[in-house]
């Protein structure tokens, strides 16, 4: 076959010693940046990229693609460990990894972290290399009204999160598509919400919200009450943290849906890991065994976010590579770089340099494969670190939020509001008014308004637009589905009973 | 503090007399670590401009004092240039500059206007094409005004941002033109070319730096001020189809703070100057990056962006972006 050979050929040019070395700092630092809050790959990429350009292009670019990946597995550790999720994706990863973190199980979830994000990565890298072309021309045919119906979808969803009171869950979903509106949007132009405040005007940062809303609550919380430090501080031991035979094989199925579906997502314009690793938790809440039990700390959700975020960052490679359109902002950084190389993305990408795309897509392998034995030498490590006390660890874990806000954006007014939003989750917590469902429309609904706006900006405003894509009609068609299900299994009870007895 | 020999010359004022001056033994120089302010986040283009000019003062030994880029993203632009600003009078604190920066500043009635800050020079300008998709039917400008004319409003143009250098090269040609196009705003020109080579929108204005694949995408017309290199060199600009209003160049250049003194414009500019004709500069970064090389000094850039001020104020007026 043509396309292994291309990769054997890939192979032989990047296994080398320098390169391996190269591989495995990339992934340590990249494991390094993505487990400190507030820095996620596109930093990492773009201060590493200058460093790189001394080197060899192949080592150059094999050296950040395996700091791409270890940045994707560092993310999923402050999430599981301290419920500050590294970067966005991984709001997804704490919603399982940290309840079992406080169940005492942290060894097992950062396991589960790990392997998933290496099965998702693989299946992401595998379909990249065979149909990347073919991937890319699908992501062409999502425009501004598929993306809004596939939003959609996504949204509706939150419905499952709400917890035990809808009406609560509800109103926090509110407030996030609240906060979401703040800053000049780009449907209108128009500054909304900003107070007059320059800090407003490119709307709430993202990264210091969630560290305010699940990491500093967290803080207060520990503060006020002792007792559920308890659970953290309990001593495990690395053998406890191994996942054992039927663990394993519980998590194999669910990284490969995940993968599959995070892959295809991230493949489309504008979509991205969130909304990758959040479509693959949605899937596993309806299709998994254990679905109903998410979010109250199972290696499943772990799973389903971790291969479903790892899988899209693969997948944001193939327009990149096959079209010369970056599907990420860590793609855009690593477009400049192969410019400064000289090499010229696009459709001639692979005719006009073949060992580059090659040994690209084989430092992708590469760099999966060091990120993950990397990531496995450090779990005893951050195991260990749990067993501080809690009257060491809560003022660090305080110290890591305000740093981790500030460098966002070098800026003292995302600390404040880091602070406020804590301060505001702390109360949400203990009225039990569910968080999850508020960032994750803060996420979604700006996409939503953008790319609705575009739609009908295209269609004269006119809503046929939707319809007349097959696309669009048949992800809003499964969106209509499960908004009535629920009512019409209610009003047949009957149907249900029959289903069970066959 | 300030180097009384100098007190003197100040009275002269001209930038580019002092200009002259510089080089000599005994003009202004850095005396500590200076701080250059990048308004927007590490790896976009402002800061990519500001890292390469770094290394290229760095390479070439023009400024014994280290250099420290400081990235203060935020408000479009807005928090780095309030934060240089404040430092009114520094000659140890400059900033990028740029033609989107300058826009933002107008379209959000900003506290900090071009008026506040003081212009150093200018490096490099970037200037925006309109394309089709390669297997569009349409060929040419009069094709795409004609279907328009038919049926007002259903030739959609996509571009980056909102009340940006984008829109404006939009607000130009839907004005100019006399035709009534219809302007789709995207995250970036990653998802412009995503939609127009999807099919989902008609043609796209992206700029020159942007490299847009001449196999994936047909340039219809450059808003360039002459004919532009290869591979862009058979794109006719607007001027020569008769369309002279058409036409933006957009900066990169640098300010300082307010007041700063005038014996430090005069270093900078003179630096600025240096790393010009560098070749780092103009094989590593203005080739790299498609641009189109120049150098204005402190004086010239200034007239320059008011200039582009008003017309960028007149445009956005004209399409209802600002009042």
């Amino acid at each position: 076959m043509d396309i292994l050979q291309s990769l054997l050929l890939g192979f032989a040019t990047s296994l080398t010693v320098p390169n391996l070395f190269a591989a495995l700092i990339g992934a340590s630092l990249g494991i390094m940046i993505g487990a400190i809050p507030g820095l996620g790959s596109v930093t990492g990429v773009a201060l590493l990229l200058p460093l790189t350009f001394q080197m060899d292009p192949i080592t150059g670019i094999i050296m950040l693609g395996a700091l791409y990946y270890g940045c994707m597995y560092g993310g999923s550790y402050s999430a599981i460990m301290l419920n500050i999720p590294g970067d966005a994706p991984a709001v997804v990863t704490a919603l399982d990894g940290y309840p079992l973190s406080k169940k005492g199980e942290a060894g097992k979830a950062l396991f589960t972290a790990n392997i998933s994000s290496f099965i998702g990565g693989t299946i992401g890298i595998v379909m990249l290399t065979f149909m990347g072309a073919a991937l890319a021309k699908i992501g062409l045919m999502f425009g501004p009204a598929e993306v809004a119906a596939l939003v959609v979808l996504a949204l509706c969803s939150i419905g499952w999160l709400l917890g035990d009171s809808p009406k609560k869950g509800l109103i926090s979903t509110f407030v996030g598509i609240m906060l979401s509106m703040v800053g000049i949007g780009l449907a209108f132009g128009q500054p909304r919400f900003t107070f007059d405040s320059m800090y407003l005007l490119n709307g709430i940062s993202f990264i210091p919200l969630v560290i305010g809303m699940f990491g500093f609550s967290q803080v207060l919380e520990m503060m006020v009450n002792r007792v559920d430090a308890a659970g953290l501080m309990k001593k495990i031991g690395l053998r406890e943290s191994l996942l054992n035979r039927s663990e394993v094989s519980r998590i194999i199925p669910v990284s490969i849906r995940s993968g599959v579906l995070g892959n295809l997502v991230g493949i489309l314009p504008g979509a991205g890991a969130t909304t990758g690793s959040f479509l693959a938790y949605v899937l596993e809440r309806k299709v998994g065994r254990k679905g109903d039990e998410l979010g109250s700390g199972k290696i499943e959700g772990v799973a389903a976010s971790e291969a479903g975020n790892n899988a899209a960052a693969a997948g944001s490679f193939a327009p990149l590579l096959s079209l010369g359109i970056p599907g990420s902002g860590t793609a855009a950084v690593l477009l400049g770089g192969l410019m400064m190389w000289g090499v010229q993305p696009g459709p001639m990408l692979f005719q006009n340099s073949p060992d580059f795309v090659w040994g690209l897509i084989s430092s992708m392998y590469l760099g999966n494969v060091m990120a993950v034995l990397a990531a496995l030498a450090i779990i005893p490590f951050l195991v260990k670190l749990l067993r501080v006390p809690p009257a060491f660890m809560i003022p660090v874990i305080a110290v890591v939020c305000v740093v981790g806000a500030y460098s966002v954006n070098n800026s003292m007014f995302d600390v404040w509001f880091m602070l406020g939003a804590g301060v505001m989750a702390y109360f949400m917590n203990v009225a039990k008014y569910p968080v999850a469902p508020l960032l994750l429309a803060f996420v979604l609904t700006p996409r939503l308004e953008t790319s609705l706006r575009q739609a009908l900006d295209i269609s004269r405003g006119d809503f046929s637009i939707f319809f007349n894509s097959p696309i669009a009609s048949t992800l809003l068609g499964i969106t209509a589905l499960f908004v009535v299900f629920p009512f019409v299994r209610k009003l047949f009870p009957s149907l249900k009973r029959k289903a069970i007895k066959k | 503090m300030t180097n009384m020999k100098w007190v003197g010359k100040t009275a002269l004022s001209g930038a580019l007399c002092l200009a002259a001056f510089s080089g000599s033994a005994s003009a202004w120089e850095p005396e500590r670590n200076v701080e250059f302010i990048v308004p927007y986040s590490a790896g976009g283009g402002s800061d990519i401009n500001a890292r390469m000019l770094v290394e290229a003062i760095r390479q070439n030994d023009l400024v014994d004092q280290t250099i420290l880029v400081n990235n203060r993203p935020g408000g479009s632009g807005a928090v780095g240039n309030s934060f240089t600003f404040n430092k009114s009078g520094d000659a140890h604190t400059i900033m990028t500059f740029n033609g989107g920066q300058m826009m933002s500043m107008v379209t959000n009635d900003a506290d900090v206007q071009l008026e506040d800050l003081t212009p150093l020079g200018t490096l490099a300008l970037d200037t925006l094409l309109l394309g089709v998709a390669a297997d569009s039917d349409i060929e040419n400008i009069d094709e795409l005004v004609e279907q328009a004319k038919q049926d007002p409003g259903s030739i959609t143009i996509g571009g980056a941002g909102r009340g940006g250098e984008d829109h404006l090269a939009f607000a130009m040609l839907n004005s100019s033109l006399g035709a009534d196009f219809q302007y789709v705003p995207f995250g970036g020109t990653g998802e412009v070319t995503s939609a127009l080579l999807g099919g989902h929108i008609d043609a796209a204005v992206f700029k020159l730096g942007s490299r847009m694949d001449p196999t994936q995408v047909r340039s219809l017309a450059a808003l360039a001020e002459e004919r532009l290199e290869a591979p862009y060199d058979d794109v006719p600009t607007f001027a020569e189809l008769g369309y002279e209003d058409i036409q933006l160049m957009i900066f990169r250049g640098y300010a300082g703070p307010p007041d700063m003194p005038a014996e430090a414009v005069a270093f900078w500019e003179d630096v600025l100057e240096k790393v010009s004709e560098s070749e780092q500069w103009t094989s590593g970064y203005i080739e790299q990056n498609n641009l189109i090389g120049t150098f204005m000094d402190a004086e010239e850039s200034a007239e320059f962006y008011s200039n582009e001020k008003e017309r960028y104020t007149e445009k956005f007026k004209e399409v209802g972006i600002i009042e």
